[in-house]
C-alpha cells in the first residue's frame, strides 16, 4: 500500500471515529410518513378524477347513440302510410262510382257501399298481405289505372271523381229533399228517373267519406303500391336534414387545481366568449373566440445560476404567474337530447398577457419580491385545454352548463426557465351560463 | 336579431381584451454563470493542496489586518480541512497623501521572518548627554520594556517613551512614533539651541525633503506655525513638539524636552536613530498554509531572492461596495517551512487569490 493510500484510508478511519452513528429519531419517521400519505392521497385524488371522468364521458358518449334510436318516427310513417292506402282506396272507390253511376246508379251506390266496406276491412285488418290483395283486387277490377302519377291518368281521374261526386251530392241534395217532405221539382223528379233509385245509405257515412276527402288529400308519395319484385328499384330521394345556426354568448367561472401545489378549487378561472351552434340533427358543432383569466395561478418556472466568487451563490429566479389572461377558440361537438346536451370540447389558447411575482432567491434565502405584468417568459404562448361539458336549457334564452378538463399540452416551455410546478396540466370545473343571441 | 345584446357582448370582449393588452417592463436578468476565481492548486512538499472557492464549502475572504499598527493586505482561502493565506505588507506608511494600498508589481518578495536579526536598538549611549543619565525606562505602546535599551524585532509602528532618569535624580519623559522595518518616506530630525539671550530655538533638520509646514506645540499647547520656532519665555525647561510636513506628503511628530538652563538634563530627538538592519518589509508577501493542525510559512532561499511571480491582477467587483480588493494569479516556486517540525519543503502552487486593500 503506498503512502498516499495509507493517508486516504487513515482519513476514513479518522472520519469514522470522530463522528457519532446516525440515530434514530422518531420525529424523522413521522415527518416521512406524513409525507408519503401526503403523496397517496394526492394519487387517490388523481385516479378518483381520471376514472370519475371516464366513466361519465363513456357514458356520455354511449348514451349518444342508444338515444338516437327513435322509433316514433318509424310509427308515424306507418300509419301515414295506412292512411295514405285508405284514402287510396276510397278515391278509387269514388272513381268507380263515378264510372258505374253514367250507367246504373244502383250500381254505383253499390259499388261504393262495397269500397267502403273495403275501407272498413283494410282498417280491421292491418297485415300488409290483406292491403296489398285489397289494393291489388281493386286494381284489377277498375282496369284503369296503370300509373298514377302520369298527367293523363290523374286528368281523368280528377275528371272522374268530381263527376261521380257531383252526382252522388245531387242525389243526396233530392233525397234530403224528400226526407224533409220537400216537394220535388221536375229536374230533380228527371234526376230520379235517370240516375235511377236512391238507396237508404245514411247521411253520417256519405258524409264521413266527404269528411276524409278533403281533410287529407291524396299524396302519391306515400302511396304503397305492390310492386313485382323484379320491378323494384332504388329510390332516388334524399331526405336531408336542415342545419339550424345559433349565435350565444357563454360565461363561465370556476375552480382549478393550482400549479404550484396541485391542490384543488385553489384557483379560478373565468371564461367570456361568443360562440356560433349548428344544430345537424341534435348533433351539435360549436365554435366561437373567447377569452380566459385563471387567477391565482402559482405557475412557476424559475432560472437558476451558480456564481463563483469568494464562495458561491446559487441565484434563483421564481417566475411564480399568478394572473393569465388568454384569448381562445373553443370547438366543441355534442349531442341534443330534448332540453339537455352534452359533448366534448377542446380550446386553443393564446396567452395575452399575465401578472406576476418575481421571487429572487440567493442561497435559498428569499432577498426581495418584485411584481411585473404583461411578461410570458418561461410559457408558451399556445396551449390547449380539453373538457367535457353538459348544459341544460332553462328557457328558450339561456342555459346553464356544467364543463370539467384540464390541459392538453402544457403551458409550461422548456427553454431557459423551468418548471418548478407541482403540476402542469390541472384539473379544472366550472359552471356555464349560455345566453342565445339569436334563435 | 336583438342589436342591443350584440352591443353587450362585443364591449365585454372588447373591454376584456383592453385589460389583457397592458405595457410591461423588462424582467432584470439573472446574473451569468461563471468559472470558480479563487483557487490553490498545487503541492507543499508531499501535501497536495487544491482548494477552489465554493467548491466544498471553500470560501474566499479577505481582509486588511493590522501588524504592529500598521495596515497589510490580507486574503485566505480555507475550507473544513485547510487553510491557505496571503499576507501582504504595504509600504509608504507615513505618506498621508498616498492613498495607493496596492503596488501592482509582476513579482512579489517573499517577507522575511521576524526576529532572525533585532530591527532597532536604542540603549543610553546613543544619548549624547549619556553621562547624565542614570537608567531609561522604555515603553512601547504602553508596555514597559525590560533593560535599559530599546529592541524592536518586528516591523511595525511603534509609540517609544523613553522615560530618562538623570543623575541628579530627576526624571522626565518623552514620546515619539518610529516606523520600523520600511523603508523611512524622509529622514528629519528636531533640533534646538540656546541663543546668546538665552532663547531657544528650534527647527527641523531635514536632508532629503523639503519642509512645507510646522505646528509647534508647547507643553501639549500649540505656540507656532513658523517653520522655526524662537522661545523666549519663562520657562526654564518644557517638552517641545513638533509636527510636521513634508513636500512629499510625508507627516511625523517629534518630541523633545528642553532644559536651557542645565542643557545636559534634556532629551533630545531619539526617533531619528537609524534601523539596525536593511530588512524591508515594504511590499514584501507571506503565504502561509495550514492542514490538519499543521502550519507552513513562507521562507527565502538560499539565495534570499525566493518571489511570488504574478502574471495577472485584476480588480475583483464583489457583492459588497465597501471592500476593494485584487485578484491576484500567479505561481509560487519557494520554501514553506513546517512551523511545527522546523523542516523546510519545497512547494509548486498555482495561485489565484484575492487580498483586500
Amino acid at each position: 500500500m503506498s503512502e498516499e493510500n495509507k493517508n486516504i484510508d487513515q482519513l476514513f478511519s479518522d472520519a469514522a471515529h470522530s463522528e457519532s452513528a446516525p440515530q434514530y429519531d422518531s420525529a424523522y419517521w413521522a415527518e416521512m410518513n406524513a409525507m408519503l400519505n401526503a403523496r397517496d392521497k394526492k394519487k387517490r385524488g388523481f385516479i378518483f378524477w381520471a376514472l370519475g371522468g371516464s366513466a361519465t364521458f363513456a357514458m356520455l358518449f354511449l348514451s349518444l347513440f342508444t338515444l338516437n334510436m327513435d322509433v316514433s318516427l318509424e310509427k308515424e310513417r306507418y300509419v301515414r302510410e295506412e292512411i295514405n292506402l285508405n284514402i287510396n282506396n276510397l278515391n278509387q272507390s269514388e272513381i268507380n262510382n263515378a264510372m258505374i253511376g253514367e250507367n246504373d246508379l244502383e250500381q254505383t251506390q253499390n259499388s261504393s257501399s262495397a269500397a267502403e266496406k273495403n275501407i272498413s276491412s283494410i282498417a280491421n285488418n292491418r297485415g300488409t298481405t290483406t292491403n296489398k290483395t285489397n289494393n291489388k283486387s281493386y286494381i284489377q277490377n277498375s282496369n284503369q289505372i296503370i300509373n298514377p302519377n302520369s298527367r293523363t291518368v290523374k286528368n281523368q281521374f280528377k275528371k272522374e271523381i268530381f263527376t261521380g261526386i257531383y252526382k252522388r251530392n245531387e242525389l243526396a241534395s233530392i233525397e234530403t229533399k224528400k226526407s224533409n217532405g220537400t216537394d220535388l221539382g221536375n229536374n230533380d223528379r228527371n234526376k230520379i228517373n235517370t240516375e235511377g233509385t236512391i238507396t237508404n245509405k245514411t247521411t253520417a257515412e256519405k258524409l264521413k267519406v266527404n269528411d276524409i276527402k278533403m281533410s287529407l288529400p291524396y299524396e302519391a308519395a306515400y302511396n304503397l303500391d305492390q310492386v313485382a319484385s323484379e320491378d323494384i328499384t332504388l329510390s332516388t330521394f334524399k331526405l336531408k336534414a336542415r342545419p339550424r345556426y345559433t349565435i350565444y354568448a357563454k360565461m363561465s367561472g370556476g375552480l382549478m387545481e393550482d400549479y404550484e401545489t396541485s391542490k384543488p378549487f385553489e384557483s379560478g378561472l373565468l371564461n367570456l366568449s361568443l360562440n356560433l351552434e349548428v344544430n345537424l340533427n341534435n348533433v351539435l358543432l360549436r365554435s366561437g373566440i373567447g377569452t380566459q383569466l385563471t387567477s391565482n395561478a402559482d405557475l412557476i418556472v424559475s432560472q437558476r445560476a451558480k456564481i463563483y466568487g469568494f464562495g458561491v451563490t446559487n441565484h434563483q429566479n421564481d417566475l411564480s404567474y399568478r394572473n393569465l389572461s388568454d384569448v381562445y377558440i373553443p370547438l366543441e361537438i355534442g349531442y341534443q337530447f330534448r332540453n339537455s346536451a352534452f359533448g366534448v370540447g377542446a380550446q386553443i389558447n393564446y396567452l395575452m398577457t399575465t401578472s406576476m411575482d418575481l421571487n429572487y432567491i440567493e442561497n435559498n434565502n428569499l432577498v426581495k419580491t418584485e411584481k411585473y405584468n404583461g411578461h410570458t417568459n418561461g410559457l408558451n404562448r399556445v396551449s390547449t385545454q380539453g373538457y367535457i361539458w353538459f348544459e341544460q336549457k332553462i328557457t328558450p334564452l339561456m342555459a346553464l352548463g356544467l364543463k370539467v378538463g384540464t390541459n392538453i399540452s402544457g403551458r409550461i416551455k422548456d427553454d431557459a426557465y423551468f418548471n418548478q410546478s407541482m403540476t402542469t396540466n390541472p384539473i379544472y370545473g366550472q359552471i356555464s351560463l349560455r345566453i342565445n343571441i339569436t334563435k | 336579431m336583438n342589436l342591443k345584446r350584440y352591443k353587450i357582448v362585443f364591449m365585454l370582449f372588447t373591454l376584456s381584451i383592453l385589460i389583457i393588452g397592458c405595457a410591461k417592463e423588462e424582467i432584470p436578468n439573472i446574473p451569468s454563470e461563471n468559472s470558480p476565481l479563487f483557487s490553490v492548486s498545487g503541492s507543499i512538499g508531499n501535501e497536495n493542496i487544491s482548494i477552489i472557492a465554493g467548491e466544498n464549502e471553500a470560501y474566499m475572504k479577505t481582509s486588511t489586518i493590522e501588524l504592529n499598527n500598521l495596515t497589510s493586505n490580507h486574503g485566505i482561502l480555507s475550507d473544513a480541512n485547510q487553510s491557505f493565506s496571503m499576507l501582504m505588507f504595504r509600504s509608504n506608511h507615513n505618506v498621508v497623501s498616498y492613498s495607493n494600498n496596492f503596488a501592482e508589481l509582476s513579482e512579489y518578495r517573499i517577507a522575511d521572518d521576524y526576529g532572525a536579526t533585532n530591527l532597532l536598538e536604542i540603549s543610553i549611549i546613543d544619548f549624547q548627554n549619556n553621562d547624565y543619565i542614570h537608567s531609561i525606562q522604555w515603553t512601547i505602546d504602553n508596555h514597559d520594556q525590560s533593560g535599559y535599551d530599546l529592541i524592536i524585532e518586528e516591523p511595525g509602528k511603534y509609540n517609544v517613551c523613553a522615560e530618562v532618569e538623570f543623575t541628579n535624580g530627576s526624571i522626565e519623559k518623552t514620546c515619539n512614533s518610529i516606523i520600523v522595518g520600511y523603508e523611512r518616506s524622509v529622514d528629519f530630525q528636531l533640533k534646538w539651541h540656546s541663543l546668546s539671550d538665552n532663547s531657544v530655538k528650534s527647527y527641523i533638520e531635514s536632508s532629503s525633503n523639503t519642509v512645507t509646514a510646522v505646528e509647534w506645540y508647547l507643553n501639549d499647547s500649540i505656540v507656532s506655525d513658523e517653520i522655526e520656532y524662537m522661545y523666549n519665555g519663562n520657562y526654564d525647561h518644557f517638552h517641545l513638539k513638533a509636527k510636521v510636513t513634508f513636500q512629499n506628503g510625508t507627516e511625523a511628530t517629534r518630541e523633545i524636552y528642553v532644559n536651557r538652563t542645565y542643557e545636559h538634563l534634556s532629551i533630545g530627538d531619539f526617533a531619528n536613530k537609524e534601523q539596525a538592519t536593511s530588512l524591508r518589509w515594504d511590499n514584501n508577501v507571506r503565504f502561509t498554509f495550514e492542514k490538519n493542525g499543521i502550519a507552513y510559512e513562507s521562507r527565502h532561499n538560499l539565495n534570499n531572492d525566493a518571489h511570488f511571480i504574478v502574471t495577472e491582477i485584476e480588480e475583483y467587483y464583489g457583492t459588497t461596495t465597501t471592500q476593494q480588493v485584487k485578484k491576484i494569479k500567479g505561481t509560487l516556486n519557494i520554501p514553506f517551512k513546517n512551523l511545527m517540525t522546523g523542516e523546510t519543503i519545497m512547494s509548486d502552487l498555482d495561485i489565484e487569490i484575492g487580498v483586500e486593500y
